[in-house]
Protein backbone atom coordinates (compact mmCIF):
# COMPACT_ATOMS: atom_id res chain seq x y z
CA UNK A 1 0.00 0.00 0.00
CA UNK A 2 1.37 3.48 -0.84
CA UNK A 3 1.98 5.76 2.54
CA UNK A 4 -0.55 7.91 3.59
CA UNK A 5 0.15 11.52 3.72
CA UNK A 6 -2.59 13.22 5.85
CA UNK A 7 -1.87 16.50 4.37
CA UNK A 8 -3.35 15.40 1.03
CA UNK A 9 -6.87 15.19 2.56
CA UNK A 10 -6.64 18.17 4.87
CA UNK A 11 -7.37 21.01 3.18
CA UNK A 12 -6.23 24.68 4.80
CA UNK A 13 -9.90 26.09 4.60
CA UNK A 14 -10.56 23.07 6.83
CA UNK A 15 -8.07 24.13 9.61
CA UNK A 16 -8.98 26.26 12.80
CA UNK A 17 -6.20 26.85 14.63
CA UNK A 18 -8.59 28.90 17.83
CA UNK A 19 -11.64 27.39 17.86
CA UNK A 20 -14.26 29.03 19.98
CA UNK A 21 -16.16 26.61 21.27
CA UNK A 22 -15.94 25.59 25.17
CA UNK A 23 -18.47 22.28 24.94
CA UNK A 24 -18.73 19.31 22.92
CA UNK A 25 -22.12 20.27 20.97
CA UNK A 26 -20.53 23.43 19.78
CA UNK A 27 -17.59 22.29 18.97
CA UNK A 28 -18.78 19.41 16.72
CA UNK A 29 -21.06 22.35 15.06
CA UNK A 30 -17.69 24.68 14.46
CA UNK A 31 -15.58 21.58 13.19
CA UNK A 32 -18.44 20.51 10.72
CA UNK A 33 -18.77 23.82 10.15
CA UNK A 34 -15.22 23.74 8.55
CA UNK A 35 -16.36 20.79 6.17
CA UNK A 36 -16.06 21.96 2.50
CA UNK A 37 -19.90 20.90 1.39
CA UNK A 38 -23.16 22.86 0.96
CA UNK A 39 -25.27 23.82 3.95
CA UNK A 40 -27.41 21.24 3.81
CA UNK A 41 -24.80 18.81 3.56
CA UNK A 42 -23.58 19.81 7.33
CA UNK A 43 -26.42 19.36 9.05
CA UNK A 44 -26.51 15.72 7.37
CA UNK A 45 -22.94 15.68 9.13
CA UNK A 46 -23.67 17.21 12.45
CA UNK A 47 -26.26 14.52 12.94
CA UNK A 48 -24.49 11.48 12.31
CA UNK A 49 -21.41 12.70 13.88
CA UNK A 50 -23.65 13.42 17.10
CA UNK A 51 -24.86 9.67 16.44
CA UNK A 52 -21.45 8.07 16.04
CA UNK A 53 -20.79 10.24 19.67
CA UNK A 54 -23.93 8.49 21.29
CA UNK A 55 -22.21 5.58 20.60
CA UNK A 56 -19.50 6.31 22.67
CA UNK A 57 -16.79 9.72 22.49
CA UNK A 58 -14.13 10.07 20.43
CA UNK A 59 -12.54 11.69 22.95
CA UNK A 60 -9.74 9.41 23.06
CA UNK A 61 -8.33 10.72 26.19
CA UNK A 62 -4.83 13.14 26.45
CA UNK A 63 -6.60 15.91 25.28
CA UNK A 64 -7.17 14.49 22.08
CA UNK A 65 -10.66 13.45 20.09
CA UNK A 66 -11.10 11.81 16.50
CA UNK A 67 -14.73 12.48 16.01
CA UNK A 68 -15.91 10.44 12.66
CA UNK A 69 -18.53 9.98 10.15
CA UNK A 70 -19.49 8.09 7.10
CA UNK A 71 -22.40 9.61 4.65
CA UNK A 72 -23.58 9.07 1.45
CA UNK A 73 -23.33 13.09 1.11
CA UNK A 74 -19.23 12.92 0.72
CA UNK A 75 -17.69 11.90 -2.33
CA UNK A 76 -13.98 11.25 -0.89
CA UNK A 77 -12.22 11.05 2.26
CA UNK A 78 -11.59 14.90 4.08
CA UNK A 79 -10.24 15.50 7.30
CA UNK A 80 -10.81 18.63 9.78
CA UNK A 81 -8.53 19.64 12.07
CA UNK A 82 -8.69 21.97 15.31
CA UNK A 83 -7.39 23.51 18.32
CA UNK A 84 -9.05 24.55 21.06
CA UNK A 85 -5.47 26.11 23.29
CA UNK A 86 -7.97 26.56 26.40
CA UNK A 87 -9.50 22.82 25.68
CA UNK A 88 -13.38 21.55 25.46
CA UNK A 89 -15.53 19.44 27.66
CA UNK A 90 -15.75 16.75 25.61
CA UNK A 91 -17.10 13.79 27.54
CA UNK A 92 -13.36 11.77 26.69
CA UNK A 93 -12.85 8.81 28.19
CA UNK A 94 -10.11 10.55 30.40
CA UNK A 95 -12.54 12.65 31.64
CA UNK A 96 -9.65 15.59 30.68
CA UNK A 97 -10.26 18.68 28.58
CA UNK A 98 -9.64 17.67 24.48
CA UNK A 99 -7.46 20.43 22.75
CA UNK A 100 -7.01 18.80 19.24
CA UNK A 101 -9.73 17.55 17.06
CA UNK A 102 -9.55 15.70 13.96
CA UNK A 103 -12.88 15.21 11.92
CA UNK A 104 -12.59 12.46 9.51
CA UNK A 105 -15.49 12.26 7.09
CA UNK A 106 -15.51 9.50 4.42
CA UNK A 107 -18.02 8.35 2.20
CA UNK A 108 -20.10 4.86 3.16
CA UNK A 109 -17.42 2.93 0.51
CA UNK A 110 -14.18 4.23 -0.01
CA UNK A 111 -12.98 2.87 -3.04
CA UNK A 112 -9.24 3.44 -1.67
CA UNK A 113 -10.31 1.72 1.64
CA UNK A 114 -8.40 4.22 2.99
CA UNK A 115 -10.85 5.01 5.61
CA UNK A 116 -9.67 2.65 8.91
CA UNK A 117 -6.01 3.17 7.86
CA UNK A 118 -6.44 7.54 7.99
CA UNK A 119 -7.71 6.81 11.30
CA UNK A 120 -4.80 4.61 12.66
CA UNK A 121 -2.33 7.20 11.26
CA UNK A 122 -3.87 9.82 13.48
CA UNK A 123 -3.94 7.48 16.13
CA UNK A 124 -0.31 7.21 15.84
CA UNK A 125 0.51 10.60 15.23
CA UNK A 126 -1.62 11.68 18.41
CA UNK A 127 -0.40 8.94 20.99
CA UNK A 128 3.34 10.22 21.22
CA UNK A 129 3.28 13.38 23.90
CA UNK A 130 6.56 15.10 22.18
CA UNK A 131 3.78 14.82 18.77
CA UNK A 132 1.12 16.18 21.13
CA UNK A 133 3.66 19.10 22.17
CA UNK A 134 4.49 20.08 18.86
CA UNK A 135 0.96 20.25 17.51
CA UNK A 136 0.35 22.27 20.52
CA UNK A 137 2.95 24.99 19.48
CA UNK A 138 2.16 25.15 16.01
CA UNK A 139 0.85 28.93 14.69
CA UNK A 140 0.26 28.25 11.43
CA UNK A 141 -2.05 25.98 8.91
CA UNK A 142 1.13 25.93 6.56
CA UNK A 143 3.45 24.43 9.24
CA UNK A 144 0.64 22.28 11.16
CA UNK A 145 0.62 20.65 7.38
CA UNK A 146 4.28 20.52 7.25
CA UNK A 147 4.65 18.83 11.02
CA UNK A 148 1.72 16.44 10.10
CA UNK A 149 3.99 15.14 7.14
CA UNK A 150 7.39 15.14 9.21
CA UNK A 151 5.41 13.20 12.51
CA UNK A 152 3.79 10.22 9.78
CA UNK A 153 6.24 10.29 7.91
CA UNK B 1 -36.19 22.09 10.50
CA UNK B 2 -34.81 19.09 8.14
CA UNK B 3 -36.05 18.39 4.86
CA UNK B 4 -37.57 14.61 3.81
CA UNK B 5 -34.52 14.08 1.78
CA UNK B 6 -31.80 15.18 4.44
CA UNK B 7 -33.95 12.41 7.16
CA UNK B 8 -33.38 10.32 4.47
CA UNK B 9 -30.03 10.53 4.25
CA UNK B 10 -29.37 10.21 7.94
CA UNK B 11 -31.34 7.49 8.00
CA UNK B 12 -29.71 5.41 5.54
CA UNK B 13 -26.33 6.25 6.98
CA UNK B 14 -27.41 5.00 10.48
CA UNK B 15 -28.45 1.90 8.62
CA UNK B 16 -25.26 1.28 6.81
CA UNK B 17 -23.66 2.59 10.49
CA UNK B 18 -25.43 -0.47 12.63
CA UNK B 19 -24.59 -2.85 9.52
CA UNK B 20 -20.70 -1.76 9.40
CA UNK B 21 -20.96 -2.60 13.03
CA UNK B 22 -22.22 -6.07 12.75
CA UNK B 23 -19.67 -6.41 10.01
CA UNK B 24 -16.64 -6.43 12.32
CA UNK B 25 -15.82 -2.74 12.04
CA UNK B 26 -16.19 -2.12 15.65
CA UNK B 27 -13.49 -4.12 16.50
CA UNK B 28 -11.01 -2.28 14.67
CA UNK B 29 -12.18 1.26 15.99
CA UNK B 30 -12.10 -0.78 19.65
CA UNK B 31 -8.41 -1.58 18.73
CA UNK B 32 -7.89 1.81 18.17
CA UNK B 33 -8.91 3.27 21.17
CA UNK B 34 -12.78 4.30 20.49
CA UNK B 35 -15.32 3.60 22.88
CA UNK B 36 -18.73 2.03 21.71
CA UNK B 37 -19.84 1.05 24.43
CA UNK B 38 -24.05 2.26 23.53
CA UNK B 39 -24.78 0.72 20.80
CA UNK B 40 -28.30 0.94 22.17
CA UNK B 41 -27.93 4.63 21.06
CA UNK B 42 -27.85 3.94 17.22
CA UNK B 43 -31.12 2.03 17.18
CA UNK B 44 -32.56 5.02 19.38
CA UNK B 45 -31.31 7.24 16.66
CA UNK B 46 -32.08 5.17 13.82
CA UNK B 47 -36.16 5.24 15.56
CA UNK B 48 -36.04 8.68 16.32
CA UNK B 49 -34.84 9.58 12.44
CA UNK B 50 -38.04 7.27 11.44
CA UNK B 51 -40.54 9.41 13.68
CA UNK B 52 -40.02 11.89 11.38
CA UNK B 53 -40.94 10.21 8.35
CA UNK B 54 -44.37 9.72 6.55
CA UNK B 55 -45.14 5.90 6.34
CA UNK B 56 -45.22 5.84 2.75
CA UNK B 57 -41.61 7.37 2.76
CA UNK B 58 -40.47 4.43 4.92
CA UNK B 59 -42.04 1.88 2.96
CA UNK B 60 -40.50 2.93 -0.31
CA UNK B 61 -37.36 3.21 2.07
CA UNK B 62 -37.98 -0.09 3.48
CA UNK B 63 -38.52 -1.45 -0.35
CA UNK B 64 -35.02 -0.27 -1.88
CA UNK B 65 -33.15 -1.43 1.49
CA UNK B 66 -34.85 -4.96 1.01
CA UNK B 67 -33.58 -5.04 -2.50
CA UNK B 68 -30.13 -3.14 -2.91
CA UNK B 69 -28.99 -2.11 0.99
CA UNK B 70 -28.12 1.47 0.10
CA UNK B 71 -31.19 3.49 -0.07
CA UNK B 72 -29.64 6.48 -1.30
CA UNK B 73 -27.73 7.04 -4.57
CA UNK B 74 -25.07 10.19 -5.09
CA UNK B 75 -25.34 11.99 -8.54
CA UNK B 76 -22.54 13.05 -10.32
CA UNK B 77 -22.33 14.94 -13.57
CA UNK B 78 -26.18 13.34 -13.79
CA UNK B 79 -25.13 9.93 -13.36
CA UNK B 80 -27.15 7.85 -10.82
CA UNK B 81 -24.19 6.28 -8.72
CA UNK B 82 -26.90 3.35 -7.51
CA UNK B 83 -26.96 1.81 -11.11
CA UNK B 84 -25.10 3.82 -13.19
CA UNK B 85 -27.50 5.27 -15.68
CA UNK B 86 -27.48 8.61 -17.04
CA UNK B 87 -30.83 10.52 -15.71
CA UNK B 88 -32.87 12.43 -17.69
CA UNK B 89 -31.99 16.04 -18.19
CA UNK B 90 -35.69 17.32 -16.51
CA UNK B 91 -34.18 15.17 -13.63
CA UNK B 92 -30.53 16.87 -13.80
CA UNK B 93 -31.94 20.25 -13.99
CA UNK B 94 -34.16 20.14 -10.98
CA UNK B 95 -33.23 22.64 -7.81
CA UNK B 96 -30.63 20.22 -6.29
CA UNK B 97 -31.91 18.13 -3.04
CA UNK B 98 -34.59 20.58 -2.67
CA UNK B 99 -37.22 17.78 -3.25
CA UNK B 100 -37.08 14.43 -2.76
CA UNK B 101 -36.19 12.61 -6.29
CA UNK B 102 -35.77 8.98 -7.15
CA UNK B 103 -33.93 7.48 -10.00
CA UNK B 104 -36.19 6.86 -12.87
CA UNK B 105 -33.97 3.42 -13.21
CA UNK B 106 -33.40 1.89 -10.29
CA UNK B 107 -35.65 3.70 -7.91
CA UNK B 108 -33.10 4.52 -5.43
CA UNK B 109 -33.74 8.32 -3.70
CA UNK B 110 -31.16 11.07 -5.31
CA UNK B 111 -28.86 12.84 -3.48
CA UNK B 112 -27.18 15.70 -5.88
CA UNK B 113 -23.31 16.14 -5.52
CA UNK B 114 -21.77 19.23 -5.83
Amino acid sequence: MEPIHLSDYLDPSSINLSLRAKNKDDVLKELVELLNVDPKSKNIALELVGSREALGSTGIGKGIAIPHVRSTIFSRITLVYGRSDKGVDYDAVDGGPVHHFFLVASPPIDPSNLYHPILAKIVQLVRLAKNRKKLAEIDSKAALLNLIDELTA
Amino acid sequence: MKTELEYLVILNDIEIMIDDLKKGNAEIEEKLGFDLSRREQLEEARQRVRKECSPELLSRFDRIRGKYGKVIAPVFDGVCYGCFQRLPTQLAQVDKNEETLSCPHCGRFLYFMK
